[in-house]
């Protein structure tokens, strides 16, 4: 598999749906609140956001109103439509135009499906928290989801879908929850390269540290980006013997989100202080707990319920471990392959040699508009 | 929230001395929450006292009748809800027993809040008159709707018209305004107040404005931030006796600690209840709050795990469980016994409750440049916080966990002496 350094990322959807909203939320420390500062997006805005280094996205968030897309559907077809990566498509639940918003959907995954047929697909539908008291059972929310993938698979079919066409995946999301966390996860999650070796190294640090899960966050969006063990949404039948051992099956499903939720909302604080979060331990019931810079660009969470288990002796594992971990993320490729993990993992060729455009910003790069 | 009440049962028990049964309302120090129609007075008291997220006020219903709330705190408070056609003759109980009166204004209603604050006062001068030794909170609510500027301007203003409206009270009104009534009660009350006041005299209408006008603690609130618990930590600490000599102990610990602050919070609200009140800012108190809020989130999340039955090797041998019964933030608290050989003479003490097994919970979070906070629990209620430098964390912790043991006791001593 080869991974280029740059993914391309449209965000689209109807104007007032909450796109800006959410790439705020998300990278840009905005709080539920602040989004109602902002104003509707003209044409396309484009960012860039270095994820772990290696990872840049590209950011193209699309103008909704009917002018604009009418635009990116003829004369910026080749433009917009070529090399993406994910297209994240967010609908308002709340709409009452929903016939002229599936039309408009489905032409413009027309001209994706056609023009980049490897791309995710990614449907948010938000403002969840607007329709959840009447209707906490989500039927309106099922409802849209079959009609979306209804037209998901007309299109395919039109195409004549050889099979490299994934079925788009649906989410239900709120920026005011941490539904917003969960939906962009599993999204971001798709796109690191060599996931499943930071996922095998992860398990073996977990293992050694006598800890229930070993788990990944990004330092500025704190997404969760791989745990160890079973995969990240798997179900709580899936777990592997050392969380069923320790009793993972009591563990929350959405505790990533939550968690990236409090970190965020804390940093937040702290900032106003003009502090920046640097990490915590904790014991509490039966779980010691760190949450710890790994890298640059991570953060490493260990929860262990061994009564044995010191915050101290967490946080020398992950002192040792970070060495090689930074290797990872480093834009070398790896020549020096010291680790048994490494050694073994066939699809490990960590090569990212392209990223040299000084003119896109990376993540710690101070900011103009902040 | 019954163990720190039986705990104060239990220990008065010793010193022989009547104790109020749990489920008696006497002992609770009543709050009695008023306000106009949707100005958040429930909101104001569930998201804090029963935890309901913010994002759920929007749906809360109209409060139809009183509602009582109890909450068991360092001081066990019996809050009053009470919808908004609410009248004194309306409680059951006389106003005397009540010690204080949060009134909850709408900041943002521009066009009624001169209304609600006719109203305020109206109430305040009745409540004043028939107990002046009630404490009056303002909290001026929803301040979240409002720019930064409008919003210090809004307060102000509503404080000048608070004040105003004071002065001009028609306080000769309440010695005969009752015919429209014929209320015993209302009677009964107004006949009081003639009794004890002499509103004819000008020296005294002169008192009573100028006591009730500085009487008035002000605080702008809103579900969404740190404000709302910063005015119900003013409320609490207002009811709190032992307030003074907490606080000495805090700062006691603070300065032999070399430390920069500490907070005394209740768990379950989140609220200040304490501090050594040294350099205190408002952003340094949201800060800790919203500290630890996030941590208590946090443990939510896996406060439900723990190690499976069956175990492959000796990890849940019960000598290395008890160990750890002691994390390290308490440790030495292992010497209850000790404590109390030197104390031979007294049957009991607070300490013979004492699990030196239980695991209290302790925390700490690094910030950059160079602040630690710490936290270490004290009662299944009580949890404190300090604010300190990260090197003065690192190069004393042991002494500080040691000083710390002292002032837990301290701390739960004066309880239980309460």
């Amino acid at each position: 598999m080869s991974s280029p350094a740059r993914k391309k990322v449209l965000l689209m959807g109807k104007s007032g749906s909450g796109k800006t909203s959410m790439r705020s939320v998300i990278f840009s420390n905005y709080t539920a609140r602040d989004t109602r500062r902002l104003g509707a997006t003209i044409d396309v805005e484009q960012s860039a956001v270095r994820f772990l280094g290696g990872l840049v996205l590209n950011l193209w968030d699309c103008g909704g109103q009917n002018a604009f897309v009418d635009n990116y559907l003829s004369s910026q077809k080749d433009t917009i439509f070529s090399n993406v990566a994910v297209l994240i498509y967010v609908f308002d639940i709340t709409s009452t135009e929903w016939e002229g918003d599936l039309r408009y959907f489905e032409d413009i995954l027309f001209a994706l499906r056609e023009n980049s047929p490897e791309a995710g697909i990614w449907v948010l539908i938000n403002k969840m928290d607007l329709v959840d008291k009447e209707d906490p059972k989500r039927r309106k929310y099922e409802e849209r989801k079959s009609d979306l993938l209804g037209v998901d698979e007309r299109v395919r079919k039109e195409l004549k879908d050889d099979g490299i066409r994934e079925v788009l995946r649906c989410f239900p999301t709120s920026i005011w929850d941490e539904s917003l966390y969960k939906a962009w996860s599993s999204i971001i999650h798709t796109l690191i390269p060599n996931i499943s070796l930071i996922t095998a190294h992860l398990t073996y640090l977990r293992d050694l540290c006598l800890a229930v899960e070993a788990v990944l966050f990004e330092s500025d969006t704190f997404l969760v980006i791989a745990k160890s063990g079973s995969p990240l949404d798997c179900d709580p039948t899936d777990l592997d013997e050392m969380e069923i051992e320790n009793g993972g099956k009591e563990l929350d499903q959405q505790r990533f989100e939550k968690i990236s939720e409090i970190i965020k909302g804390f940093k937040k604080t702290s900032s106003r202080n003009h502090e920046q979060y640097h990490g915590f331990e904790a014991k509490f019931d039966d779980c010691t707990v760190i949450l710890e810079p790994l890298t640059k660009s991570t953060y490493i969470m260990i929860i262990s319920v061994d009564p044995r288990v010191e915050t101290g002796a967490l946080l020398y594992n992950v002192h040792q471990a970070s060495a090689h971990m930074v290797e990872f993320a480093s834009k070398l490729p790896l020549e020096q392959q010291k680790c048994g993990i490494c050694r073994h993992n066939k699809e490990l060729k960590y090569a990212v040699g392209t990223d040299q455009d000084d003119s896109i910003l990376a993540w710690d790069d101070p900011r103009p508009d902040l | 929230m019954s163990r720190n009440v039986s705990q104060v049962g239990e220990s008065s028990k010793t010193r022989s001395t009547s104790v109020p049964k749990r489920d008696d309302d006497s002992h609770r120090q009543k709050i009695l929450v008023l306000g106009w129609r949707k100005s958040g007075k429930t909101s104001c008291i569930k998201t804090v006292f029963q935890n309901v997220p913010a994002r759920e006020v929007p749906y809360f219903g109209v409060t139809q009748k009183i509602e009582k709330i109890n909450y068991d705190s360092i001081v066990p408070l019996q809050i009053w809800d009470t919808p908004s056609n609410f009248e004194l003759d309306q409680l059951e109980v006389p106003i005397s027993t009540f010690s204080t009166v949060v009134y909850v204004l709408d900041m943002q209603q521009d066009d009624s809040y001169h209304e609600s604050i006719l109203r305020f006062v109206h109430l305040m001068v009745k409540i004043y008159l028939l107990n002046p030794s009630i404490r009056f909170h303002m909290f001026i609510h929803k301040s979240e709707v409002l720019s930064e500027d409008y919003r210090g301007e809004n307060y102000a203003e509503i404080q000048r018209t608070t004040s105003e409206e004071i002065e001009d009270f028609p306080y000769k009104s309440l010695l005969n305004s009752n015919s429209t009534s014929n209320q015993h009660q209302q009677q009964h009350a107004n006949n009081t107040i003639g009794d004890k006041w002499d509103l004819e005299d000008q020296q005294t209408v002169g008192m009573i404005i100028n006591t009730l006008i500085s009487e008035i603690r002000y605080s702008m609130t809103s579900v969404h931030d740190v404000t709302l618990r910063d005015a119900w930590s003013r409320v609490l600490q207002g009811g709190m006796e032992m307030l003074p000599a907490v606080e000495s102990l805090l700062l006691d610990f603070t300065s032999h600690s070399s430390a920069d602050n500490s907070f005394l919070f209740d768990i379950n609200s989140g609220v200040i209840l304490a501090t050594d009140n040294r350099h205190r800012t408002d952003d340094l108190s949201e800060q800790v709050t919203e500290y630890l809020s996030s941590f208590l989130a946090f443990r939510d999340l896996y406060k439900n795990i723990k190690k499976q039955k069956p175990t492959s090797n000796g990890s849940s041998d019960p000598k290395t469980e008890k160990e750890h019964g002691n994390p390290n933030g308490i440790g030495n608290e292992a010497d209850p016994e000790e404590e109390s050989e030197e104390d031979n003479d007294e049957p009991g003490g607070w300490w013979d409750d004492e699990d030196p097994d239980a695991p209290w919970m302790t925390q700490s979070t690094r910030l950059m440049p160079n602040t630690t906070l710490a936290l270490w629990q004290f009662t299944p209620y009580l949890a404190l916080v300090v604010l300190l430098r990260t090197e003065t964390w690192h190069a004393r912790r042991g002494t500080i966990e040691y000083n710390l043991t002292f002032l837990r006791q301290g701390v739960r001593e004066i309880l239980s002496v309460v």
